[in-house]
């Protein structure tokens, strides 16, 4: 058995007229923090969702905890833990009330997980105030909550520090930091805050117009940058946002 | 399926919504007491039979609003998607939906049924009296009307799936359902218009004995038609 937790093999996502996602192939590694790095539409979101089952395929396969099938794959996701785009939850429900809801839909842990969960991403005083009260950082640290609610093995996490504040992208490294080296949590993560990216990933995938470009580990893309930086004469390293952007092809890259 | 089911009454009981039509729905029900009155052997409790069949159709005017409860906010505020990516399969996720809505609108049913009934028989003296065969006619026209809700519970889910705005559903729901016979006769169908879920409301409301059989074939035949359309849509549905 591969120690792979997630593979996607072929895997093609098409709308009408355009493909988000054209033939990839991306292996994530048991302990791994895989970082998707590409562009605004570079089809980041739509591999996620696709790994979630949030959207169908059009093409290829997925592979979950070494799980392809249906049924298999539905098994594979309660193992998973997800924060796909903006979190989402009924407005009018505390954090507390909407973690509840969905611990009694998924029949998971007991009414103290959801407690724990909460006093973890630091929403445990947040009492009865509606989630549509909640701020956007409040938002993103509840969809964390649920994310990690169940003590997921896998993480999947699009873009999970928009709309933090300094402090709050600081905990919320560490966080995933915490899961990753304690609990031995497998995550894959996007962001378009490549800084942080490289304090924490193990792994990165570039992706542009829906293709795998490359798959790099994070002491591989170091030896890259330095010896890309030597070959320029550079005093400093060049960093992980001039590698990507020299890898798509030095377009202006929006990330 | 039955933790879907549990935890929607969990959401449903922290909805204010909920309440307001909880206490809405018994007190317009009271209300028709007073129709009671005025109708057929005024001020009686055979007066308050009578009148019972007429309140048949409110309750599908109503649907769309536990339809919205159930399902329609989940797709509107994206909350869905909390539910599939934990591995749920979404035919589950539909029937669970569909039970509840179902549920949620026979409590509302009885409730509304439970104030009518209740207040009529505290308000009202007994008058000719009711008989065996009168309750029984009458019970078994709420009990076939229920089987023509659950069809129209199927009808309303499917087309939320469809629809990403609730509004947009709620309003085709009413065209389909109460407007229906009329797009018929526009397209040279009126021979169809025996079959449509309004036409086995109007025959439960109406003077002459209801062919009940027939309206809970026509009942079954729509729900069958627009669950599996439901899944089928929210089967191929983006869901983020």
């Amino acid at each position: 058995m591969n120690s792979f937790i997630i593979e996607t093999l072929g895997v093609s996502k098409r709308y009408r007229g355009f493909t988000a996602v054209s033939d990839m192939d991306i292996q994530v590694k048991k302990g791994a923090i895989y970082a998707l790095v590409g562009q605004n539409g570079a089809g980041k979101t739509t591999l996620l969702k696709m790994l979630c089952g949030l959207t169908p395929l059009t093409a290829g396969k997925i592979r979950l905890f070494g799980e392809s099938t249906a049924r298999g794959l539905q098994n594979a996701r309660t193992r998973t833990g997800a924060m796909i785009e903006t979190p989402s939850f009924l407005p009018y429900l505390s954090a507390k009330n909407n973690l509840e809801y969905l611990r009694l839909q998924r029949g998971s842990g007991s009414k103290r997980s959801v407690s724990a969960a909460l006093d973890f991403v630091g929403l445990g005083d947040t009492g009865t105030k509606a989630f549509s009260k909640f701020s956007l950082g409040m938002k993103q640290r509840l969809g964390l909550a649920l994310a990690i609610m169940d003590g997921a093995e896998l993480l999947i996490l699009d873009e999970p520090i928009n709309g933090l504040d300094p402090i709050g992208i600081k905990e919320f490294r560490d966080i995933i930091l915490h899961m990753n080296k304690e609990n031995g949590t497998t995550v894959l993560i996007s962001s378009h805050i490549l800084g942080e990216l490289s304090q924490v990933a193990t792994d990165y995938g570039f992706i542009d117009h829906g293709r795998l470009l490359e798959h790099i580990t994070a002491s591989e893309l170091e030896e890259k940058c330095r010896r890309s930086a030597d070959s320029q004469s550079q005093k400093e390293d060049i960093s992980l946002e001039d590698y990507f952007i020299d890898l798509i092809g030095g377009g202006k890259a929006d990330v | 399926m039955f933790k879907l089911i549990h935890a929607e009454f969990y959401k449903i009981f922290h909805r204010p919504a909920f309440y307001i039509l909880l206490t809405v729905l018994p007190l317009l029900a009271i209300d028709l007491v007073l129709i009671a009155i005025r109708g057929r052997n005024a001020g009686t409790m055979t007066g308050a039979f009578d009148v019972a069949p007429q309140m048949l159709s409110y309750p599908a005017a109503l649907l769309p609003f536990v339809t919205e409860l159930t399902l329609g906010e989940e797709l509107r505020d994206r909350t869905v998607k909390n539910t599939i990516e934990y591995g749920t399969g979404r035919g589950i996720y539909f029937v669970s939906k569909l039970i509840s809505t179902i549920l949620i609108g026979m409590l509302f049913i009885l409730l509304v049924y439970g104030a009518y009934f209740a207040a009529a028989a505290f308000s009202l003296p007994p008058g000719k009296g009711v008989s065996p065969g009168l309750a029984r006619a009458i019970f078994s026209r709420i009990g076939t009307a229920a089987a023509v809700y659950t069809a129209a519970s199927a009808m309303s889910i499917f087309l939320l799936t469809i629809f990403n705005r609730s509004v947009l559903a709620i309003f085709t729901y009413y065209g389909l359902f109460y407007i229906s016979e009329l797009f018929l006769d526009v397209f040279r169908l009126s021979r169809l218009s025996d079959y449509t879920l309004h036409a086995q409301i109007s025959s439960l409301t109406g003077e002459d004995p209801p062919n009940l059989g027939f309206i809970l074939a026509v009942s079954a035949v729509t729900f069958l038609v627009f669950s599996i359309g439901g899944l089928a849509v929210l089967r191929k549905k983006d869901l983020a």
